[in-house]
C-alpha cells in the first residue's frame, strides 16, 4: 500500500516538474495576452469578484501568475478560460488595495508554451457598494415578453431575483431607483399586465398608481429626494420607431413629457408652470444631495416625429424648498443645447454633490439608441464640462449612477456588439478624472460571448434588497393601487 | 400445457399487433397529416450541448422531463424524426401502463384499456404548444411509481413516497400528481393495513405535496397555475385535457382492479367505442389542420424549397392571413405575384405582411420577417426575429438565430452575427451551417462575391427615415427608391394599394414604374387600370398602358351588369368573383 502511495507521489511530482520545465521553455510574445474582456490597465474595487478572463485562441492550458507587492497566486486551467480563486483573489485584492497587481499568463497550444507580457490592474482602496441591482431584458425594441430585475452580490457572481416575469407574465417593469444607494427606500415601475408604481418604505410595499387627473400619463423615471419625503418623476409619453437602414435600429421618441414631484407621506403629486411647460419637454429629474435643487433636461416642444433631430435637451435646475414644497419659478441652464449643439440626458449627481454625470449625444432624451452618445462630466465647482473619455467608447454609452462613496460609476454599454447592452464599472476620482473601466465579471469568461439578454438601468446598492419575488408578486397582483391626489395650487 | 402455450403465443402475437398498430398509427398519422408541426417545434428552440445549458434545466421543475424532452426534439429537425419519437414514446406509455396495471391485480389487462391515457397523450401531441417534455414527465412519473411499487415493506415504501414528492416535482413537474395518484391507490386498493391509518397516511401525503410545492415556488419563481401544471401549459384546451389524462389513468386503474375476468364483451365494446371516441374527437377538436397547412408551407419556406412551398401555398389556398400571406410571399418567390393574386384567397393586408405586435401570436410573429426578408428590408425583418424569438416558447429559437446571422452579416454588424454563431456551433443540427456562414465574418471581398449577402445589401434603402413597426408602405417605397427594377417589391406595393382600394397610388406607382412591365402587364394591374381610368381618365397617358381587348370587354360587361343589377353583388359574384372590380366593390375583411 506505501509503495503504491509513493507511486502516485513520484508521478504526480514528475509530471509538475515536466509541467514546470515546459513552462520554462516557454517563447516570450512581445504582446499583452489577447484575452476577453479586455483588464489591461483597468481599476478595481478591493471587493469585487475574480475578473475571470479567455485567451482568444484555441489553447489548450493556461497558467496565470497575479502578483502584488503583498502577495501572489499562480493558478492552472485547462482550457483558454480562468477561473481564478474566489479566496486567493480577494486576499490579494485586500492585501494590494491602492497599489497594482500584474497578471501574467502562459498559454498552451499545440507546439508548447507561450509566455506573454504581464497586463496590470490597479486596485483602488476604495470599496464598491455591495450589490448592484439591474435589468435583464432582450432587445427587442417595440416589445418585450421576458425581463427581470436582479440583484448581483458584486465580492461574488451570485445573482438574486427581485421581480420577474415568470411570476408577472406581461408585465414590464423598470425604473427601479433607490433613495441613496440604500435598499430600504426604493420605486419600481410595472406597466401593462399589473400596472402601478411600488413603493418601498419602511419595510412596506405599496403599489401607487401616478396617472391622476392633472397629469397625462404615468410617472416614470423617479429621483429620491434625499429627505425619503419626496420622489420627482417625469411624465412621458414614448413611442418607438424604427430606422430604415443603417445600423441604429431603433429610436424611442419623446412625444411628451412634463415633470411632477410625489409627496410619499400625503399620497399626493404637485409640480409647477416651469415643470409642465406647455413650450417645453421636461424630464429625467434628479435632487443634489442637500435637496434644494432639482436637475433636470429640458426641449423646446416640438412636432415629433417630424422634429426628432431638432429635439435637442439641455440641462436645467430649479430650486425646491422640501419644508414648503415650494418649486422655484427661475431656471438655470447649466448646459445649454444652443451651445453644445447636442442634447444631453440622464443627469446624475454624486453624492458629494460636486460631479453630474449626463449621457450627450445628437439629438432626443433617450440615449440608449444614439451610437454617438457618450458620458460627460459637469464639475459643479469648476463649471467643467468634459468627456469622460476612458469611460466612453464609439458605441452608444446610456444608463449611469453612482456608488454611495461617489468613488464608482456604472453605466450601460453597446459596445461590445452594438446590439447588446453590458455592465461597466469605472473609478472617478476625487478630481472627476475617471480610469479604465472594466466589466461587469461573470463566473464563466465566455459567458457574454452567447448571452441573449441586455443588462439595463444598473444601480449600486449598499445591502442586499431584502423582498422576496414572492412578496414583490403578492403587492403587484394582489394590492389594489393606491390612487394618489394631484395638488394643483403649486 | 400445449394449449396454455398456443394462447400465450396467440396473446404475444395480438399484443405485438396492437403495439404494431398504435405505433405504426401514431407515426403515419404525424408523418403523414402533421409533419409541419414537428418542424416547428425544432425551430422554436435551442437545444446546446454545453455543460451551462445543461445545468439551466436544473433551475426549474420537470428537470429531467425538460432536459430529455428538449434533446429530443432537436432531432424533429430530420425528416420523419419528430414523428417517430412520439409514436415510440406512446408506445413507451402504453407497455409501462400495462406494467403498472399487473402490480395492481396480476390479470389481464387487456390492449385497450391501457391504451386509453395513450391516446389522450396523443391527442396531447395534436397541440403546437403542447412539449414532448410534458409526456416525458408523465412516463417518468409512472415509471417512478411503479419501481417504488416493488418495494415490499409497506411502512418503508410509503415513507418514500412521501419523501420522494419533492424530487419527483423537481424530476417530472406537474406529472408528480400521477405519481401520488398512483400511489394513493396503490396504498388502499392493494396495501393492507388498517384503513385509519392509510387515510392518514393519504393527508399527510397531500399535505406534503402541496407544502412542497408551496415551497418551491419561490426558487422556481413560477405561477399557481404553472406550479400545477408544468411543463404543461395554462391554457385551455391542453391544461384540461391533461387533467383528463390523470383522471383517465386513476380510473383504468381503478376499473382493472375491480372488474373480473374474464372481461365481459360489453366491457370491451365499451372501451373500444371509448378508444375510437377520444382518437376521433381529439383529432377534430385539438387537431388543428389549418395551422398544419401553413405550418407545411412554412417548412418548405425555411428549408428554401421555394417550388414546392408555392405549390403547397396554391394547394391548400388557406384562408386566413397566414395562408395567405404565404399565398403571395411563395408566389412573389417564383415572381408570379400580380397573376396568382385573386387566383388564392386574399384577407386583406394582413395577407401581404403579417403585422408584428404584443397582441400577435409567437408563431405569426415567428412568421412575420419572411416577406421583410425576401424583399430586402432587413432591419424590419430584424426587428419581427427579434420579436419572434423574445414570444417564442423558450426565448431561443434555431430558426430565428439563423435569420439574425443573416441579417447581420447582410449589415455588415459581425459581432452580433458572431454570438448568434457561436451559439449555433453547440448544437447538432445547425453547427455545420454555422461553421459555413462563419466564412463571411469580417471578410467583405467575400461577401462582395456571395449573391444571398450581395443582393440583399444591393436592395437595402438608402434613405434614412423613421417608421412605426407596421408601416409597410413607407418600407416598400424605400426599397424602390433604392432599386427602381426591384419587381417583387413594385408588385407588394402595387398589390398593397390593391389591398386598399386605393386606384390612385396604384395609378400613380403603376405609371412611375411603368418601364418594369415592358408590354407585359398583368391581368389584375390592367382590371385596376380601368377603374383608374374611370376615376380620372385625364389624369395619365392611359393609352399607353398594353390593355388586352378581352379585359376591356370584360370590364365593359361588368359595369353594364353592375348598373343593370344595381350593385347588387350576389348576382355578379358567379361570373367576376376573380377580378378586381368585384374585390373593389363588395370585398370586406373582418379581423380573426
Amino acid at each position: 500500500m506505501n509503495r503504491k502511495k509513493f507511486l502516485y507521489i513520484f508521478l504526480i511530482l514528475l509530471s509538475v516538474s515536466c509541467h514546470r520545465s515546459e513552462i520554462r521553455e516557454a517563447s516570450e510574445e512581445d504582446c499583452f495576452p489577447p484575452i476577453f474582456p479586455d483588464l489591461n490597465e483597468v481599476t478595481i474595487p478591493p471587493n469585487v469578484a475574480p475578473l475571470n478572463f479567455l485567451v482568444e485562441g484555441g489553447y489548450e492550458q493556461l497558467k496565470v501568475e497575479l502578483t502584488g507587492n503583498n502577495g501572489r497566486f499562480t493558478q492552472y486551467f485547462k482550457g483558454n478560460k480562468t477561473r481564478l480563486d474566489p479566496s486567493k483573489w480577494q486576499e490579494l485584492l485586500h492585501n494590494n488595495s491602492g497599489q497594482s497587481i500584474f497578471i501574467r499568463v502562459f498559454a498552451k497550444e499545440q507546439k508548447g508554451w507561450k509566455k506573454f507580457r504581464p497586463f496590470t490592474i490597479s486596485v483602488a482602496r476604495e470599496p464598491v457598494d455591495d450589490y448592484l441591482v439591474y435589468r435583464l431584458i432582450m432587445p427587442g425594441f417595440q416589445t418585450w415578453n421576458n425581463m427581470g430585475i436582479y440583484q448581483r452580490q458584486m465580492s461574488s457572481f451570485k445573482q438574486e431575483t427581485i421581480a420577474d416575469s415568470r411570476l408577472l407574465p406581461g408585465t414590464c417593469m423598470n425604473c427601479h431607483t433607490f433613495l441613496q444607494n440604500a435598499p430600504d427606500n426604493m420605486v419600481l415601475h410595472l406597466r401593462e399586465n399589473n400596472s402601478g408604481t411600488v413603493l418601498r418604505q419602511n419595510q412596506q410595499l405599496r403599489k401607487i398608481n401616478t396617472k391622476s387627473e392633472g397629469t397625462f400619463s404615468a410617472a416614470g423615471f423617479p429621483y429620491w429626494h434625499p429627505s425619503g419625503k419626496f420622489v420627482a418623476f417625469s411624465i412621458n409619453k414614448v413611442k418607438q420607431v424604427f430606422h430604415s437602414t443603417g445600423p441604429v435600429r431603433a429610436h424611442a421618441i419623446d412625444m411628451n413629457s412634463d415633470m411632477a414631484i410625489y409627496d410619499v407621506e400625503q399620497n399626493e403629486m404637485f409640480s409647477s408652470d416651469v415643470l409642465m411647460s406647455e413650450q417645453a419637454f421636461e424630464a429625467f429629474p434628479c435632487f443634489s444631495p442637500d435637496g434644494g435643487t432639482l436637475y433636470f433636461v429640458s426641449s423646446k416642444s416640438g412636432s415629433l416625429p417630424e422634429d426628432q433631430h431638432e429635439m435637442k435637451y439641455s440641462l436645467c435646475a430649479v430650486s425646491f424648498d422640501a419644508q414648503t414644497k415650494k418649486i422655484g419659478a427661475e431656471v438655470d441652464t447649466l448646459i445649454s443645447a444652443a451651445v453644445t449643439g447636442k442634447s444631453v440626458s440622464i443627469p446624475r449627481i454624486s453624492p458629494d454633490g460636486r460631479f453630474l454625470m449626463v449621457c450627450l449625444f445628437d439629438y432626443g432624451n433617450f440615449p440608449s439608441y444614439n451610437p454617438e452618445s457618450d458620458l460627460y462630466l459637469l464639475d459643479l465647482h469648476t463649471k467643467a464640462f468634459y468627456p469622460l473619455e476612458l469611460l466612453n467608447s464609439p458605441d452608444v454609452e446610456s444608463y449611469h449612477s453612482w456608488s454611495s462613496n461617489g468613488r464608482w460609476v456604472v453605466f450601460s454599454s453597446r459596445r461590445m456588439d452594438g446590439l447588446y447592452s453590458h455592465i461597466y464599472i469605472g473609478y472617478i476620482d476625487s478630481d472627476g478624472q475617471p480610469r479604465k473601466p472594466f466589466l461587469l465579471p461573470q463566473k464563466d469568461a465566455a459567458f457574454y460571448s452567447t448571452f441573449l439578454y441586455s443588462f439595463n438601468l444598473p444601480e449600486f446598492v449598499v445591502r442586499r434588497v431584502d423582498i422576496s419575488a414572492i412578496d414583490f408578486e403578492r403587492t403587484a397582483k394582489e394590492s389594489s393601487a393606491e390612487q394618489l391626489r394631484f395638488d394643483n395650487s403649486h | 400445457m400445449i394449449l396454455g402455450s398456443k394462447n400465450i403465443t396467440s396473446r404475444g402475437i395480438w399484443t405485438g399487433s396492437w403495439a404494431l398498430l398504435l405505433t405504426g398509427g401514431a407515426f403515419l398519422f404525424f408523418v403523414l397529416k402533421y409533419p409541419g408541426h414537428f418542424y416547428f417545434a425544432e425551430q422554436m428552440q435551442l437545444f446546446r450541448l454545453t455543460p451551462e445549458h445543461i445545468l439551466h434545466y436544473w433551475s426549474k421543475p420537470a428537470m429531467l422531463a425538460r432536459l430529455a424532452g428538449e434533446f429530443l426534439i432537436q432531432f424533429y429537425f430530420l425528416t420523419g424524426a419528430g414523428p417517430f419519437i412520439v409514436a415510440v414514446l406512446l408506445l413507451s406509455g402504453w407497455f409501462l401502463i400495462r406494467a403498472v396495471l399487473k402490480r395492481f391485480g396480476n390479470r389481464r389487462s387487456g390492449v385497450i384499456l391501457p391504451s386509453l391515457p395513450v391516446a389522450i397523450l396523443f391527442v396531447l401531441h395534436l397541440d403546437l404548444s403542447y412539449s414532448l417534455s410534458a409526456t416525458l414527465g408523465f412516463l417518468l412519473a409512472v415509471l417512478f411509481f411503479w419501481l417504488f411499487s416493488f418495494i415490499g415493506n409497506s411502512l418503508v415504501r410509503r415513507v418514500l413516497f412521501l419523501f420522494a414528492l419533492p424530487l419527483i416535482y423537481w424530476l417530472t413537474g406537474g406529472a408528480v400528481f400521477v405519481f401520488a395518484g398512483l400511489a394513493v391507490l396503490f396504498e388502499h386498493l392493494v396495501a393492507k393495513g388498517k384503513l385509519s391509518f392509510r387515510l392518514i397516511w393519504s393527508g399527510l401525503l397531500a399535505v406534503v405535496l402541496l407544502s412542497s410545492l408551496e415551497l418551491l415556488r419561490l426558487p422556481f419563481r413560477l405561477t399557481y397555475a404553472e406550479l400545477f401544471l408544468f411543463p404543461v401549459q395554462f391554457r385551455i384546451p391542453q391544461a384540461i385535457i391533461w387533467i383528463l389524462l390523470q383522471v383517465t389513468l386513476g380510473v383504468v386503474v381503478v376499473v382493472h382492479f375491480f372488474r373480473s375476468e374474464p372481461v365481459a364483451r360489453g366491457w370491451l365494446f365499451a372501451e373500444t367505442l371509448l378508444l375510437v371516441w377520444v382518437i376521433g374527437a381529439g383529432i377534430s377538436f385539438v387537431g388543428n389542420f389549418r395551422l398544419e397547412k401553413n405550418l407545411a408551407v412554412d417548412s418548405q419556406v425555411y428549408f428554401e424549397n421555394y417550388f414546392e412551398a408555392a405549390r403547397l401555398a396554391r394547394k391548400y389556398n388557406v384562408g386566413n392571413s397566414v395562408g395567405a400571406y404565404y399565398y403571395n410571399l411563395t408566389n412573389s418567390y417564383l415572381g408570379q405575384m400580380p397573376e396568382m393574386f385573386f387566383k388564392g384567397r386574399q384577407t386583406g393586408l394582413k395577407g401581404l405582411f403579417l403585422p408584428v405586435d404584443n397582441r400577435q401570436n409567437y408563431v405569426t410573429i415567428t412568421f412575420s420577417n419572411e416577406v421583410y426578408y425576401h424583399l430586402g428590408d432587413v432591419n424590419a425583418a430584424q426587428h419581427s426575429a427579434l420579436l419572434g424569438m423574445i414570444f417564442s416558447p423558450h426565448q431561443q429559437s434555431s430558426r430565428l438565430i439563423r435569420r439574425l446571422v443573416q441579417i447581420n452579416i447582410i449589415n455588415g454588424e459581425y459581432a452580433v452575427a458572431a454570438k448568434y454563431l457561436r451559439i449555433l456551433e453547440t448544437t447538432w443540427f445547425h453547427r455545420d451551417w454555422a461553421k459555413q456562414m462563419s466564412q463571411y465574418l469580417y471578410n467583405d471581398s467575400l461577401c462582395a462575391q456571395t449573391f444571398w449577402i450581395k443582393g440583399k445589401r444591393d436592395q437595402q434603402p438608402v434613405t434614412a427615415v423613421l417608421k412605426t413597426t407596421n408601416d409597410q408602405e413607407k418600407t416598400l417605397k424605400l426599397l424602390l427608391e433604392k432599386k427602381p427594377d426591384h419587381e417583387a417589391a413594385l408588385h407588394y406595393l402595387l398589390c398593397f394599394y390593391l389591398m386598399n382600394k386605393n386606384i390612385a397610388d396604384f395609378s400613380e406607382t403603376f405609371f412611375q414604374n411603368r418601364v418594369v412591365f415592358k408590354g407585359n402587364l398583368p391581368e389584375i394591374y390592367q382590371q385596376a387600370l380601368l377603374i383608374g381610368y374611370a376615376q380620372n381618365p385625364s389624369r395619365y397617358d392611359w393609352r399607353k398602358i398594353a390593355l388586352s381587348p378581352d379585359v376591356a370587354a370584360r370590364f365593359k360587361k361588368y359595369t353594364e351588369q353592375f348598373e343593370k343589377q344595381q350593385g347588387q353583388g350576389e348576382h355578379l359574384r358567379k361570373e367576376f368573383e376573380n377580378t378586381y372590380w368585384f374585390f373593389f366593390h363588395y370585398a370586406d375583411f373582418k379581423d380573426e
